[in-house]
């Protein structure tokens, strides 16, 4: 095994000192400076993620309405005109219209727009783009098994002495992935336990703890299998004490429910599908971003989840995309109010809200990413092809707020045409976006950027201040 | 007992074998201990004749599993001689431990000896028992009756050249196998999935559905975005999008076995399903689409990267304009030139190709390369547009970089996740002397040195499919029409239902992406739910009495046999026992037919029945 800055990795720190974080407890009431720099480094920050599956097309999303050459030449079909879209007061970009909730965020200060993120050379395959962004080594994009994420976890001993350090729903994806597993996978939110119940059910979660506590080695997937069997059973319990179902926060303003999961918690919108707000497809979605937000509530600092994902899927419009009304509008809704949504859950100001959770919004970063953007010009078939280059949205109480790489100062008139004459040029690269929100905000320990992103500090990448002080 | 340094290995390695004299009665069968075991080079494991060995098993372990009871497991089936190679060193740290035992002409296993305190040794499970099952799995989806009655017939190499010519097995007295049957001809998705359902649990040909499923999975296509794109009436919609995925799943059914690697591609790029599920039917010659043309070679072809450019991607593109799907006659659905008819009269959606939509300009794929393939202009005979796509196909499917792909994605399926090259080479070298031909590429796949190697046993994860497949096999689940529902049910929370995957990719065939914590909770889940559904789960309890299980330990065993080819260390044998042996409370109790079928249940969760 490859032994990446052994011994500057907190977790290395830790078991070193023969301590863990629960272990600091009592036991220690006047802890070493370099102890009380190690835990302070990272106590109670939170991240959370929203994969934008398929590749989503930055140009309409984050609109660069000061480049001429987008126009409905080049776009017949999709072109948003500047008098529909959102105007983000720099002279240069736009939000399409659909993302008037994430505006709020914007307005909040609280969102950073940050457009052509990528990296040199980008894949244009859905398989391999989406690696590549969760893996963090655009040169392997096949063989590192390992999310970068689950690097950081590791590194920084994020799982040690919490049962649910970190949640994905509905798929696990491969940003945590790794062997041993840290985080809890959770497909269905309303559906997390076995089927049969007790005293059945002690019956065979015991007989199974029993059996997987004391496999015999020799086989690929043997520890991956044990991990996962063991943190299902510690989780259970903690799982089903959130009562998931029954939490259904509403906005303060509006009094709509913060996440949309069923016909009773979907607005009312006389324009929308059945006169409501969103489809029904979209309840998933909601679902799982609702127990992303809940995992984070409930974590308790140090022992809890610190780090919780989700995905947003249909995003590869090769047809038919539309412009104020069609599938890339209906996503790019669904995912401002969503974002919005996690703000208030996160701010403590949610109504309906009996649990009263205080606020770790000024803890949290939320981000999305997505495997590329899209082609500048539409496709023959009213859509676009695979791009180059895409947007990334970070939100959350640390965030300098503000729009990155697109405004006259950094974006030539033609610029969506510059890679290739195809597509966007990578202006930053997504390594030096998640390294600074891993290092400034989630206090990772700047010696660890090379074992997190292979080959980090040599890239030399420039970074753009995204956390403020 | 004796400790045995390995010569030669280095530091790190420390090798340790059990040699006591064996002391048990002179009885001619089975045959007695293999004695002096011993590294007599720093790879190779020799040890003396034993009397009435025809063949020897060797079983190797880690020392720290077996200090916690955890035995060795089979590493060298059936050596014919006294010595075999073994090389591979332990990681660091750690130390193998080497079992062997003789079998005699009548298969008959020896023992393993006594430990130090004169306790018979153990493996995990007996290498006959496990390579019979691991056959049976690679082969098709896992243990059934008349599989196991068919390999012990006729033995692995005949049964395996036998799956590879399925229209030799004569199904035609099993009813179980003409179960699917009921869902022909399908009139939507759900007589799709339970067609492929059926067959795969049933049907005597194992290995054609096992494959069936390989390459529909490899050139997915999703029901949902095929019927989006299909005119008409709910029902007509429906029933017209499974006849071209049904067109589209016989095709490959057919030609896995009796068509070449180029046919098969082919009968994917130009089926009304792929056509449409892709965008070639608005791919045309003033509106370019490349959505199938990048997938075509990225994953159905050369892999990712690999010995293509974005302007190849282009080119094929170009390639595909002028091709869609619309409504003809029953007599017209192979002929892409035949007219089109109403969207509502009698016929079947089929692939249509429009000259005039067609780019008839030159294309050149794989520019400057040893490849290099020049697609004439056609302007002067449009119609002459419609061989472009042959002559693009053609090339692709000779082209190193598809053999490679495909010979490792099979051997990934069939084999293991991570073949090494020499396997690769192999299935290679067999793809060029047979011309490509489907069969003899999966013979060479299916190789005796591939299938046979006990260290492959359990090295992969059973895909969600294969999890509901072989668990219902196994139990020898009747799929009546009323259970048929709550299995797909049931895979489809697993996250594996066919036909409907919106990812050009398919479902993963590595391990790693399907597992977690989610996972692991529906695989057992499943398990315990099917075998607690009475109106199934009978069948169990019938297994029960048919083959005289009356002991507790008879029937652990029997299911330990029948689910993962007895390999279970004794104290999981023994947890399954005291399962059996308690009530819900676990308080002590004889066991009830229910509590069978849960025993089956619960033992359906354990590690063993997640890999293969």
């Amino acid at each position: 095994m490859k032994d990446h800055c052994a011994d500057c990795s907190r977790r290395a720190f830790l078991h070193k000192s023969g301590l863990t974080l629960a272990g600091l407890g009592a036991a220690s009431l006047i802890p070493t400076p370099l102890v009380r720099q190690a835990m302070a480094a990272n106590e109670d920050k939170r991240l959370l993620f929203i994969f934008l599956r398929g590749g989503n097309d930055a140009v309409n999303t984050l609109i660069p309405h000061g480049d001429s050459a987008y126009n409905a030449v080049n776009r017949p079909t999709l072109y948003v005109p500047p008098g529909d879209a959102i105007d983000l007061g720099n002279g240069f970009a736009s939000l399409h219209p659909a993302l008037d909730d994430l505006k709020k965020v914007f307005d909040d200060g609280d969102l950073a727009a940050i457009h052509r993120v990528g990296y040199q050379n980008m894949s244009r395959s859905h398989f391999s783009g989406q690696r590549i962004w969760e893996n963090g080594d655009p040169t392997q994009p096949t063989f590192l098994f390992e999310g970068w994420l689950y690097r950081y976890m590791r590194e920084e001993g994020l799982d040690l002495n919490a049962s649910l350090p970190a949640l994905t729903a509905p798929n696990g994806g491969v940003l945590m992935r790794g062997v041993p597993p840290y985080h809890v996978n959770v497909r269905n939110p309303d559906q997390f336990d076995y089927t049969y119940e007790p005293p059945r059910s002690d019956k065979f979660k015991q007989s199974w703890r029993d059996v997987y506590s004391q496999l015999p080695h020799g086989t690929k997937y043997r520890d991956a299998l044990q991990a996962s069997e063991i943190q299902l059973l510690d989780t259970l319990d903690e799982y089903a004490a959130w009562d998931h179902t029954n939490w259904n926060p509403t906005d303060p303003n509006t009094g709509e429910y913060l996440f949309p999961v069923s016909a009773a918690t979907n607005p009312a919108d006389p324009s929308g599908p059945g006169g409501r707000k969103f489809a029904a497809a979209f309840y998933p979605f909601f679902n799982a971003l609702k127990v992303c937000v809940l995992s984070l509530l409930e974590g308790d600092g140090l022992n809890g989840t610190r780090i919780a994902g989700t995905e947003l899927t249909g995003f590869d419009n090769h047809e038919n995309q539309g412009q104020l009304a069609g599938v890339h509008r209906d996503r790019l809704n669904v995912l401002g109010y969503g974002i919005r949504s996690v703000q208030i859950a996160l701010s403590g100001v949610a109504t309906n809200e009996p649990r009263g959770y205080s606020s770790i919004w000024e803890n949290t970063m939320a981000v999305t990413m997505s495997e590329f953007g899209r082609t500048s010009r539409e496709n023959g078939s009213f859509g676009t092809d695979h791009g180059g280059s895409t947007c990334v949205f970070a939100a959350g109480g640390p965030v300098n707020g503000g729009v990155y790489n697109a405004d006259g100062s950094n974006w030539a008139n033609g610029d969506i045409f510059a890679h290739d004459n195809r597509d966007l040029e990578t202006i930053t690269d997504y390594r030096a976006v998640f390294w600074e929100i891993l290092r400034d905000h989630m206090g990772a320990l700047p010696a660890n950027a090379d074992t997190v992103f292979p080959s980090y500090s040599s890239l030399s990448l420039s970074e753009l201040g995204l956390i403020g002080t | 007992m004796k400790t045995l340094s390995r010569p030669g290995a280095a530091l790190l390695v420390t090798s340790v074998l059990w040699c006591a004299v064996w002391a048990g009665s002179a009885a001619a069968a089975p045959p007695a201990e293999v004695l002096n075991v011993q590294f007599s080079d720093s790879s190779t494991l020799s040890w003396d004749a034993t009397v009435t060995a025809q063949d020897y098993n060797v079983y190797r372990g880690l020392l720290r599993d077996l200090q916690v009871g955890n035995p060795p497991r089979c590493h060298v089936d059936e050596v014919v001689g006294t010595s075999v190679v073994s090389s591979a060193a332990p990681e660091v740290g750690e130390v193998y431990v080497y079992l062997l035992s003789a079998e005699n002409a009548t298969d008959e296993e020896g023992t393993l000896g006594t430990d130090s305190d004169a306790v018979e040794r153990e493996s995990l499970g007996k290498c006959d028992a496990v390579m019979f099952h691991h056959v049976l799995q690679r082969l098709g989806y896992g243990w059934s009756e008349w599989g196991r009655d068919r390999l012990q017939t006729l033995g692995f190499t005949a049964y395996r050249d036998e799956q590879l010519d399925p229209l030799t097995i004569d199904e035609s007295g099993d009813s179980r196998a003409q179960l699917w049957t009921r869902w022909d001809p399908p009139v939507n998705e759900g007589y799709l999935q339970y067609r492929l359902l059926d067959e795969s649990i049933y049907s005597l040909r194992q290995l054609q559905h096992h494959t069936t499923e390989f390459w529909f999975n490899h050139f997915n296509t999703e029901f949902r975005k095929v019927y989006d794109n299909t005119p008409g009436a709910a029902a007509d919609r429906n029933l017209r999008t499974a006849q071209m995925q049904q067109r589209e799943m016989d095709a490959f059914r057919d030609l896995a076995f009796y068509g070449s690697f180029r046919e098969i591609l082919e009968a994917s790029a130009l089926s009304a399903a792929m056509i449409l599920y892709l965008d070639t039917n608005i791919n045309t010659k003033d509106r370019p689409n490349e959505n199938h043309a990048r997938e075509l070679m990225e994953l159905h072809s050369m892999g990712v990267d690999n010995g293509y450019t974005e302007a190849d991607v282009q080119e094929l593109s170009r390639v595909l304009t002028g091709w869609n799907v619309c409504n003809k006659a029953l007599a017209d659905i192979d002929n892409p030139t035949a007219p089109c008819i109403a969207n509502d009269a009698a016929g079947q959606r089929a692939t249509n190709f429009r000259s005039n939509e067609h780019d008839t300009g030159q294309k050149i794929l794989f520019a400057g390369t040893a490849y290099e393939t020049i697609i004439p202009d056609t302007s002067g005979n449009p119609a002459d547009g419609i061989n472009d796509i042959q002559l693009a196909l053609d090339t692709i499917a000779d082209h190193p970089a598809t053999k490679e792909f495909i010979a490792t994605k099979l051997l990934r399926r069939f084999i293991v996740e991570d073949p090494t090259p020499q396997m690769v080479q192999g299935v290679v070298d067999a793809w060029t002397l047979h011309n490509g031909d489907n069969r003899e590429i999966l013979r060479a796949v299916l190789s005796e040195a591939n299938v046979l190697n006990p260290d492959f046993v359990g090295q992969k994860l059973k895909t969600p499919w294969e999890q509901g497949v072989t668990g219902y096999r196994a139990t020898r689940g009747l799929l009546q029409s009323f259970i048929a529902p709550f299995l797909r049910n049931w895979i489809n929370r697993m996250g594996q239902l066919p036909f409907r995957n919106p990812i050009p990719t398919g479902y993963s065939e590595s391990g790693g992406d399907w597992l977690g914590t989610n996972a692991q909770l529906d695989r057992q889940d499943y398990g315990m739910d099917i075998v607690l559904n009475a109106s199934y789960a009978q069948e169990i309890n019938l297994m029960v009495s048919e083959y005289s299980l009356t002991t507790d330990e008879e029937i652990v065993d029997f299911f330990a046999d029948v689910l993962f080819g007895g390999q279970m260390t004794p104290f999981e044998r023994q947890v399954a026992l005291d399962y059996l042996n308690t009530d819900d409370s676990g308080v002590p109790s004889p066991y009830t037919d229910e509590r069978v079928r849960e025993t089956v249940g619960f033992m359906m969760g354990f590690k063993q029945f997640l890999e293969q």
